[in-house]
């Protein structure tokens, strides 16, 4: 990881420098896709899965799990029974109508790193005519 | 009678016409010495406040350079030891703390006009 750090001063041979932080940062957790994006037409299901797996070495449990409260996303975290720990959060979007819909999903955990897991989720519907043109 | 007297060994004896003319322009030159010495102790005081007058206008301007800063000559200057602080190896979530030090080692104030986060 590296951030740049821009510094403006009125030091006629320094009037701009710059601070650098930087340094190796090891990855807790997996979250494959990190954001969901979803398109389909008015009537359609759209659904996905999202997988979310603890690196052993920082091993932690999901608590639970937060919608801000779009009604149109259906959201159920299910935990994986088989080997490694693991989570699954299933998505399912639905509309009669043309629109796009937006949610955060806050996944809280136990580990010391990471209480917050957030997931964005896209879903747009539109018109058949509109997806052909 | 003198006179009368001296115009005739002046007449005769041209060797005490040229002593007589000798000791008149000896006074004069007296006279003139001391003219000479008053005008040159005259010019020597003059001389001497005008040397003091100097020396006050030249110290007025070292001082004036000393505590009045100008423009052209008294500027900040950033010293940074350290631009890049580079840390040990961290799992993603963990806050990192550092103190950069910035160091002024020009003759003015330093100002900080801006900071960009990355």
């Amino acid at each position: 990881m590296k951030k740049v750090i821009q510094v403006k001063t009125d030091d006629p041979g320094k009037k701009k420098f710059h601070l650098v932080v930087t340094g190796p940062v090891e990855k807790i957790v997996d979250i494959l896709p990190g954001s969901v994006f979803l398109k389909g037409v008015p009537g359609d299901t759209l659904e996905t899965v999202v997988n979310i797996i603890p690196v052993e070495k920082y091993s932690f449990s999901i608590l639970g799990m937060e919608q801000k409260g779009n009604t149109g996303i259906h959201l159920k975290l299910i935990e994986s029974k088989a080997g490694k720990k693991s989570w699954q959060v299933k998505i399912k979007c639905t509309s009669d109508k043309a629109q796009n819909l937006y949610d955060i999903v806050t996944l809280k955990t136990d580990s010391l790193y990471k209480p917050k897991l957030i997931i964005r989720v896209h879903a747009i519907f539109i018109e058949k005519k509109a997806l052909k043109s | 009678m003198n006179d009368l007297l001296m115009d005739g060994l002046l007449k005769q004896l041209p060797f005490v016409k040229v002593v007589h003319q000798e000791t008149i322009e000896l006074d004069r030159s007296f006279e003139q010495v001391a003219a000479s010495f008053a005008n040159e102790l005259l010019l020597n005081v003059m001389g001497k406040k005008r040397i003091m007058k100097k020396n006050i206008t030249l110290i007025a301007i070292l001082i004036a350079l000393f505590f009045m800063p100008q423009n052209g000559l008294a500027q900040p200057k950033i010293l940074i030891d350290m631009p890049v602080f580079n840390f040990e190896l961290i799992p993603e979530g963990v806050s990192i703390a550092h103190e950069f030090k910035i160091k002024n080692i020009g003759d003015t104030l330093l100002h900080i006009n801006d900071v960009l986060p990355p």
